[in-house]
């Protein structure tokens, strides 16, 4: 039996838009508004927009609507729109201390300047399922807001806006420096415009994790703690707040655009390695004159996405210290297999017709087959 | 150089890339680009302009060929894009009458990024394309450039004025190594007043003959 290419043409294509909307809708019920996605699927709005690679939270709503949820597929859609937008502006350097802090801690001091934060957080929750939320009303919410509402001291509220970062304190201290890896001072490149190539300038790594897969990082991320790099890292300072952005116009004025809101973190790890090695010295140790000094991996990332930050800082502090029996220390692994839109669509692309591609894999097969069987013959006869 | 109010940059854009597409799906085809009204400086014709508005934005670079300040500035006014010299720019404005010496420069890509090579736009005076086996010749006092490549059928004619053959030479000099090359659109308004545009993408190898 051989294999029948299936025709399938426009018509079926148009079908199946058709049919994935109806799917869509046939449940008939309310239409759910895109202010109730925003407001409602904050997380999931904040992971479309880190993955889209676009700060808009509206449009992240629509995608998530559009797509029924399906996260790849609405930082797909938001990546799609992106491209047809033209970069007008880069921004200033935005400077994570001028933060507006909804939460922040340390895994490495318990007292820091300004204290704990714990911020809105499911860390702490039982993760029980709460079936008393299926009675919940406009009602029920406005009384629930009210009492935590009721919470704020309204004197207080200006009192303290930003805060000093724990990273800062070991600067102080001597424990971590500001210096760089060769190249690391390159120019800025944007991954947006131009494609990646490597060894890849730290400029386009961050850029690359910043709008990485949540999973797939932290699939990577995850790695390096089990063993397959440098080791666990601690928390020097996870944040997640509201930054200001600037730009200067073409006039040469500089203009607030308003905050986003992103998640930073910093990862602090073991004596770093790298100092010693570039300096060429024996067995990777540092010479007693040289004090030791811990490694910081940063990540950052859009919204509230707290394992992306984390494990991006794990990821940045594994790329640092090359390891070849560690896939999350190879540029070239974790930034091709974590990119949601390359991996995504060259996953899905394996539905397309390989017909062609296929068949002649199979005559392969067959000939050998074939060959296979007459060579006996050919001897007896 | 003030800015063209009439054009719309989502729908006229759209339809003017459309026709580009298909001429350098079809190397040698002529199309109309749909009419647009604006008034570009005297060293531009009105297809250059719409085919530097369709496919420029501000985060391209171009650079211009003997021309004055004032096309320039009207082409940056208009798109965004920021002027440059040949060497960096990805879209090279030029008359085909130009002597051949600034291909030189034009970026060709790498092998590893092609797609970073240069688009040429040369204005030329006119073009016919020759319908199959047709005895006369439709234009004369130009080349006749016959095509072949992906894209092409067998082969293809194209009759032009005002294109340099020694241009054309060093065209074809620069496109020797596939896939480094130089994508070059052919811009003119004919009689009637309709902006007209042809395109040689790299992979159309081309020789001419004069007519």
């Amino acid at each position: 039996m051989g294999y029948v290419a299936v025709k399938g043409g426009q018509d079926a294509i148009a079908n199946a838009n058709e049919l994935v909307e109806y799917y869509r809708l046939k449940g008939r019920t309310e239409p759910v508004r895109l202010d109730q996605v925003k407001t409602q699927f904050r997380l999931a709005i904040d992971r479309a927009m880190g993955e889209g690679s676009l700060y808009a939270p509206e449009h992240a709503a629509l995608a998530l609507i559009q797509v029924e949820g399906d996260s790849f597929e609405a930082a797909f859609h938001l990546r799609a729109y992106r491209t047809t937008l033209e970069r007008r502006y880069y921004s200033e350097v935005m400077n994570t201390r001028e933060m507006i802090v909804e939460r922040r801690i340390s895994s490495t001091f318990r007292e820091i300047p300004g204290g704990q934060i714990l911020g809105p957080t499911r860390d702490y929750s039982m993760r029980l399922l709460e079936p008393a939320l299926l009675q919940q009303s406009l009602g029920s919410i406005d009384t629930f807001l009210e009492k935590v509402q009721g919470y704020l001291e309204p004197e207080k509220l200006h009192g303290i806006t930003t805060f000093g970062k724990v990273i800062d304190l070991f600067q102080a201290e001597g424990i971590i420096t500001r210096e760089t890896q060769e190249g690391d001072n390159r120019r800025v490149v944007d991954v947006t415009r131009e494609a990646i190539k490597f060894p890849a300038p730290r400029s386009a790594v961050l850029q690359m994790l910043a709008r990485a897969e949540t999973g797939g990082l932290m699939c990577m991320g995850y790695s390096t703690m089990r063993g397959f790099a440098v080791g666990h890292g601690t928390i020097g300072e996870l944040r997640v707040g509201r930054v200001p952005l600037r730009v200067v116009d073409a006039r040469g004025r500089r203009r607030y655009l308003g905050r986003i809101k992103v998640t930073e973190c910093e990862m602090v790890g073991g004596a770093a390695k790298r100092r010693a090695a570039k300096r060429g010295e024996k067995n990777g140790r540092s010479s007693s004159k040289e004090r030791p000094t811990l490694s910081v991996g940063y990540g950052l990332c859009f919204g509230q996405n707290e394992t992306k930050a984390i494990c991006m800082g794990m990821v940045d502090t594994a790329l640092r210290s090359p390891d070849p029996l560690s896939p999350a220390s190879s540029q070239e692994f974790v930034l091709h297999h974590t990119e949601c839109v390359e991996g995504y669509g060259f996953t899905n692309h394996l539905k397309l017709p390989h017909y062609v591609t296929f068949q002649s894999e199979l005559d392969n097969i067959r000939r050998v087959v074939k060959a296979g069987e007459q060579k006996p013959q050919a001897v007896t006869g | 150089m003030g800015r063209e109010a009439a054009y719309d940059e989502v729908f006229d854009g759209q339809a003017h890339f459309r026709a580009l597409l298909d001429s350098t799906a079809r190397p040698g085809a002529l199309n109309f680009l749909t009419p647009v009204q604006i008034d570009p400086p005297a060293g531009l014709n009105r297809a250059t302009a719409l085919i530097a508005f369709a496919l420029m934005d501000g985060n391209s670079n171009f650079a211009t060929v003997n021309m004055t300040q004032s096309e320039g500035s009207y082409l940056a006014a208009n798109t965004r894009a920021r002027r440059t010299e040949i060497d960096g720019a990805d879209f090279i404005f030029a008359s085909g009458d130009e002597a051949p010496e600034f291909l030189e420069a034009a970026c060709c890509g790498t092998l590893l990024y092609p797609d970073t090579a240069a688009t040429l736009i040369l204005q030329i005076q006119d073009a016919v394309v020759q319908i199959q086996d047709a005895p006369e010749r439709p234009l004369t006092g130009g080349l006749r450039l016959t095509l072949k490549g992906p894209g092409v059928d067998g082969i293809s004619a194209l009759f032009v004025r005002g294109i340099r053959a020694d241009l054309l030479l060093a065209l074809q000099a620069r496109n020797a190594e596939f896939p480094l090359g130089l994508d070059a659109i052919l811009t003119f308004v004919d009689e009637s007043g309709r902006a007209c545009l042809a395109a040689l993408p790299r992979t159309t190898h081309v020789s001419w003959e004069k007519c």
